[in-house]
């Protein structure tokens, strides 16, 4: 309607909200921010609209996938039974004809060493058992497969090996002493392929190997191929998965649905503290504001990080001690503002009128004056939010991760530190555990920091800004 | 406060002795009321005694502060150089040329400064600058530089502020309409403008600064004093505990102080209010 | 010079032919390795607590007591079995209650003073004072009237079990046979220490200024939080022997930093290596995992429902898939076990139950939760931490799938974890057990009923009459055979405890690093390690 300038004079003044729109619409930087936080409000309110994976099941043979890549959708144990329904994979009970093709070798893998120099080069140190860490003495193999990744694969035929004998020819390759050797009993090799059928959603009917079963238990590591109806059941993961088969799409949205509930709630804490304590020493004036005012002086020199600490160490991590303890560190700040506010607003004329009429204190406070003063109190509590945040990762950093109802929960500080800790900073390998939740947090506290400058801007053009 | 929190200092996964547990109570006051190890406690306090540490047994809290504390604070005090430095320069510099190009990127990376936790900044300049292996001397210069950036942020976007609203004031104009070099503007009488917002901060920002080193040490495994202090909260080492949370807060206290003198020298206005 | 150089080698030819048989393998060959500083330099993980032996309590600590004290007797650095130390010989009567031991006439302090029977009566009567505080005090209870005077109902030190006959004679009496008391004398808290000097400096008497120790190693520096740097202790008896000249003990914490620093040629052993590389880790030469004298199990609360049917603990047990744990979750080649007690000494486990979903749920249906139907709200309860974290979230997850239970987990900070477990207020809690001597008793005597380590309030009178029984059996293989037979109650038929996995440790050892061999127990003496190359 008013798509020129020219036009807004013939129109019906705009209210002071609408001109801050107007204004914060003009802010270009601003606007990227409101739209990087409505957006990550989005995804990780409505998370199960945009991902279909579960964000805590482990997979752990699936292990850290970068991103792009699939795995196959099924579990760890997949039981098939008659008459039950497929418990693996949600989509299984639309399908007619689950088909599932397997290799299971059962086999062996050992870690042999040599000594590699002065008298002993050659002999072997140490014959140890990969799963299970035993050593052994001795090994006599029928056929075994050298499965390193530095050296070229290739099979040794039967030899014995024993400690503090030379190695035999062909074990170790130049200038290598250590091998990861796979002996794998070719009797015990099993390659088998499942079929079921289902009706309603329930299995009608088991085969294995063409064979007719009741119940069969696969592994997920064992599965080659699952066929749904024909079509191959995969879960893509756009972000990758992390070191426990957790797709990490899934989890940033639901860790992030926990930053941004942390932030926002500890704000509307630290706001309801702050309101009326700036309202009332604002109001009140005098003496009681002096002493008011002075004591956040005092408490704002305080390292209150500490105290927050200590409390979580003390009684236990309870997120509402978090909210609690955060709220109560923030609300410094908002009171500041609002007795500022307050103050101004006090000797204005309607304030007066309402005195007159007799409104008590309390009326005034909560009527006039917070109203008036409200926009002060959205810009800071949108630069409140970001600052929780950050603090809340603090905490996961130093080991300190919030829980809910004794459930750890994983929100975005948690998962920047485990990636942190998951990746490798020489060779940036598994670089997408730390790179895309530190991305989801940065960009939501970069929009929220943007758009809180944006709103003081707007809401009050002639101020360039405090802090 | 501490210590009404439940769980017992030397509890373990083998379970101790009845005996040797009452005798271990014993040994450091625990089984008193709460009321008496309090005043015990308020006692040594008193001859600048922070007592026994009940984990690391061969020291008492006075000794291993007394190791450690130089580190910490030589930590803090090359943040703050940086923030300053950084976050001033910044500020003023895009200040100087508000709303140009430089300004808004200056204050976007600004933005970015805040928005990013120093856990993740860390390993990545450790990483460029391959301090990170160096396991002999550790240099504090790059962990106080990591430190420093959020407060720099800070800093700049305030002093940026700062001198903006001093820009306006009539003073300066009738400075530049006396026709004296910018330079001369820039620096004698605005960035004293500047730097009031940026004083009233260092208040919360020591406060701040001693928190962020508790993450920094630990990135960097830096043998100062915070960053033991999770870890003994979580020990229930009690006089460690007290100890570090003493030590900081006169030191918050001392460099308030400071700060507000400080302030008080800068700003005609809370000059003329004293008096 | 060369007849000098010849001297030297006869007479070392001499000296090494001279050496008891299980000694010579650790004695280089030849002059080849003098070449060679004669320095170690290692990793221990974390700065140490305290260096008084009496009040040690962590792997950390003990490494380096094993340095600077020397206890009566000493472990084998290869099988852990028992070699003189300070006492040279040692006679064990017949009814197993009296130990006389003879101290060797070359013992001596590192101030030079000579060793005596009587430091020994000081140690330990230090040891039993309150005012010590030793949280290992209980490790001497054998002795007869140890605990009593401890406890103050005896206040007579004459009337405890030991007294010297002469100055280089000590005899012990116990009250009743430990067949692994001779264990006990080689462990730091039974190590003799100078009393004189810690009067004189208090807690301060380990610096390294004021300390006086009896090792093969003293110290020359503590430098907090960087390094503690030994030297060879030049009146230790068998300092011949001894063939480090320094050893440099580094107190990094974190895995990643001593792994850069180890491949860097920073240092010649790390006690731990980084979980996120560990696939790298496995295939360095210099790598090893040798499995640890501990067990990782699941405790139940058997005072409550549903803990207290033995079905229900049983089809918990038979539902989990331990293979995959260590496989996927632990990754660094635990042992699975179906069993509690590792390999200690000549003990062999029995096989207990194997994974079997199947059998389970018949199990909890025989227990009145067909497909878990009706099982009540219960809690899986661990100490924070991330391993912890992973297992129990595995476990649950495959009772889920096994069992149709849901089961919630529950994380606590460690020093409330441990009130809770104490409390036996739980569930289902995770549960560590690291031996303390090498002995399958350490980890048999725990659930004895009321005992203050069972924590399960499980009770078997079966159970406490075999516990009796060894104590009395002095023959080693039928002790085995009754501990064997308690291992089966508890893993086999009443499952008061799902043992999980057995612990490993592991780390990285340079090949220059000779004379380190694995065991159980991750003890190597530094006497017996030297440098090549």
């Amino acid at each position: 309607m008013s798509n020129s300038d020219t036009n807004q004079e013939l129109l019906p003044p705009l209210s002071p909200g609408q001109l801050a729109w107007k204004r914060l619409k003009r802010n270009k930087l601003a606007m990227a921010g409101l739209f990087l936080v409505v957006l990550a409000h989005i995804l990780c309110f409505l998370a199960p609209l945009f991902t279909s994976q579960s964000p805590s099941r482990l997979r752990p043979w699936v292990g850290s996938l970068a991103p792009g890549s699939e795995s196959i959708a099924c579990h760890e144990e997949n039981v098939l039974r008659v008459g039950d329904q497929p418990a693996f994979n949600e989509d299984a009970i639309y399908a007619e004809e689950i088909s599932i093709t397997c290799s299971e070798l059962v086999e062996t893998e050992y870690r042999i060493t040599a000594y590699r120099s002065g008298r002993r080069k050659g002999t072997i140190k140490q014959i140890q058992e990969k799963i299970g860490a035993n050593n052994l003495r001795e090994l006599n193999l029928e056929s075994g497969e050298i499965i390193d990744v530095d050296n070229p694969k290739r099979s040794i035929g039967p030899c014995s090996l024993k400690i503090k004998d030379a190695a035999p020819p062909g074990l170790f390759a130049d200038g290598n002493f250590v091998v990861q050797l796979k002996h794998r009993d070719p009797n015990k090799t099993k390659n088998y392929t499942v079929n079921a059928l289902l009706k309603n959603g329930q299995f009608t009917s088991i085969s294995k190997n063409d064979g007719s079963i009741d119940e069969i238990r696969i592994y997920g590591e064992h599965i080659d191929t699952l066929l749904f109806d024909g079509q191959t059941a995969m879960h893509y993961h756009l972000l990758g998965t992390d070191p426990e088969g957790r797709d990490l799409w899934s989890r940033i949205l639901y860790g992030g649905r926990i930053s941004l509930m942390v932030g926002i709630v500890a704000t509307i804490v630290s706001l309801i503290i702050g309101v009326f304590y700036g309202a009332i020493s604002g109001f009140q004036g005098g003496r009681t504001d002096r002493v008011m005012m002075s004591t956040v002086d005092v408490l704002y020199a305080i390292p209150f990080m500490f105290i927050v600490i200590l409390l979580l160490v003390a009684f236990g991590r309870n997120i509402i001690i978090l909210f609690m303890a955060l709220g109560a560190v923030q609300w410094l700040t908002t009171a500041r503002i609002v007795r500022g506010q307050v103050l101004t607003l006090k000797s204005r004329e309607f304030i007066e009128a309402a005195k007159v009429n007799g409104a008590s204190t309390w009326t005034i406070i909560t009527r006039h004056l917070l109203p008036n003063s409200l926009g002060p109190i959205i810009v800071y509590a949108t630069l409140t939010v970001p600052a929780v945040i950050l603090e809340e990762s603090f905490l996961a950093f130093l080991g300190l991760q919030v829980e809910w109802g004794s459930q750890p929960l994983d929100s975005w500080g948690y998962l920047v530190d485990a990636g942190r800790q998951a990746m490798d900073y020489q060779t940036w390998d598994q670089w997408w555990l730390l790179v895309w939740p530190a991305l989801a947090m940065i960009l939501t506290l970069f929009g929220l920091n943007t758009l809180g400058d944006g709103l003081r801007d707007a809401l009050d053009p002639q101020d360039h800004g405090h802090d | 406060m501490v210590r009404m929190a439940p769980g017992d200092p030397f509890a373990r996964e083998q379970g101790t002795d009845p005996a040797i547990q009452a005798a271990l109570n014993e040994k450091y006051h625990l089984d008193k009321p709460v009321v008496t190890q309090f005043f015990y406690y308020l006692g040594h306090l008193c001859t600048g005694d922070l007592g026994p540490s009940s984990k690391y047994k061969d020291k008492s809290v006075n000794e291993h502060i007394a190791e450690n504390l130089g580190v910490s604070l030589k930590l803090g005090v090359i943040a703050l150089f940086f923030a300053l430095l950084l976050g001033i320069s910044t500020g003023v510099v895009s200040a100087v040329k508000q709303n140009s190009w430089m300004d808004y990127s200056l204050m976007s990376v600004s933005l970015i400064g805040l928005s990013i936790p120093i856990f993740v900044i860390g390993p990545i300049l450790a990483l460029l600058f391959n301090a990170y292996q160096d396991t002999e001397n550790i240099s504090l210069i790059l962990p106080g530089f990591t430190l420093a950036l959020p407060f720099a942020a800070r800093i700049a976007r305030l002093a940026r502020a700062g001198m903006l609203e001093v820009v306006h004031q009539d003073f300066v104009r009738t400075a530049r309409s006396k026709g004296l070099p910018e330079s001369r503007i820039v620096f004698v009488h605005v960035l004293r403008g500047s730097l009031i917002p940026v004083i009233g901060f260092l208040g919360p920002a020591i406060a701040a600064i001693l928190t962020g080193s508790l993450v920094v040490e630990k990135i960097f495994q830096i043998p100062g004093l915070g960053r033991d202090f999770v870890e003994s909260a979580l020990n229930r080492d009690y006089n460690m505990v007290l100890g570090t949370v003493i030590v900081y807060g006169t030191l918050v206290i001392f460099c308030n102080l400071i700060a507000d003198i400080a302030y008080g020298l800068l700003d005609p206005r809370v000059r003329y209010e004293q008096q | 010079m060369p007849r000098i150089m010849i001297l030297l080698l006869i007479w070392t030819a001499c000296y090494a032919a001279e050496l008891p048989e299980w000694k010579q393998d650790f004695m280089p060959e030849g002059e080849e390795w003098k070449k060679t500083a004669q320095h170690l330099r290692f990793s221990n993980g974390a700065e140490p607590e305290t260096l008084d032996p009496q009040l040690m309590k962590g792997v950390t600590e003990h490494r380096i007591s094993l340095a600077i004290f020397e206890g009566l007797v000493t472990n084998d650095p290869s099988d852990l079995s028992i070699r003189p130390g300070v006492a040279e010989k040692w006679d064990i009567s017949k009814d197993g209650l009296t130990y006389t031991f003879h101290i060797r006439p070359d013992a001596k302090w590192s101030d030079g003073k000579a060793i005596t029977s009587s430091d020994f009566i000081t140690s330990w009567k230090r040891l039993l004072q309150k005012e010590t505080a030793a949280e290992y005090a209980y490790q001497i209870f054998p002795v007869k009237n140890a605990e009593a005077y401890l406890k103050g109902k005896i206040k007579d030190f004459s009337k405890v079990g030991v007294s010297a006959k002469d100055p280089k004679t000590l005899i012990v009496t116990l009250h009743q046979p430990c067949p692994y008391f001779l264990d006990l004398c080689a462990f730091a808290t039974l190590a003799p220490i100078r009393v004189d000097i810690i009067d004189k400096h208090l807690s301060g008497w380990t610096k390294p200024e004021n300390i006086v120790s009896n090792g093969p190693f003293i110290m020359e520096s503590w430098e907090q939080r960087k390094s503690i740097v030994l030297k060879k202790n030049p009146h230790y008896w068998d300092h011949d022997f001894v063939k480090l000249d320094k050893i440099t003990i580094f107190p990094y914490d974190d895995a990643e930093k001593e792994y850069q620093s180890f491949l860097k040629d920073g240092l010649d052993w790390v006690h731990s290596v980084p979980q996120k590389r560990i696939d790298e880790v496995r295939r360095h030469p210099d790598y090893y995992s040798e499995p640890y004298m501990g067990t990782y199990f699941y405790r139940f609360n058997c005072t409550k429902a549903p803990f207290n049917k033995k079905l229900v603990r049983k089809a918990l047990s038979l539902a989990i898939n331990r293979e995959h744990i260590t496989k996927h979750i632990t990754k660094a080649g635990q042992p699975p076990a179906t069993w509690f007690c590792p390999p200690v000494g000549i003990y062999k486990h029995i096989e207990g139950l194997a994974y079997n979903p199947e059998e389970a749920k018949k199990v909890l249906a025989d227990a009145g939760f067909p497909n878990g139907e009706g099982f009540p709200e219960i809690e899986l309860m661990f100490n924070t931490n991330e391993n912890h974290k992973q297992v129990a979230e595995a476990i649950c997850q495959q009772w889920k799938d096994n069992l149709g239970i849901t089961i919630k987990r529950r994380n606590k900070e460690w020093k409330m974890y441990l009130e809770d477990m104490t409390n036996i207020n739980y569930d289902i809690m995770r549960s560590g057990w690291i031996g303390d001597y090498n002995d399958p008793n350490t980890f048999f005597d725990m659930f004895v009923t009321g005992g203050g380590n069972n924590r399960t309030g499980w009770s078997n009178k079966k159970y406490d009459q075999l516990l009796i029984d060894s104590q009395k059996e002095l023959n080693p293989e039928k002790r085995m055979l009754i501990f064997q037979e308690m291992e089966r109650i508890l893993v086999e038929d009443e499952f008061p405890i799902i043992p999980l996995y057995i612990t490993i440790k592991q780390g990285m050892i340079n090949e220059r690093v000779a004379g380190v061999e694995p065991n159980i127990r991750n003890i190597h003496p530094f006497q017996y390690i030297w440098m090549e190359e």
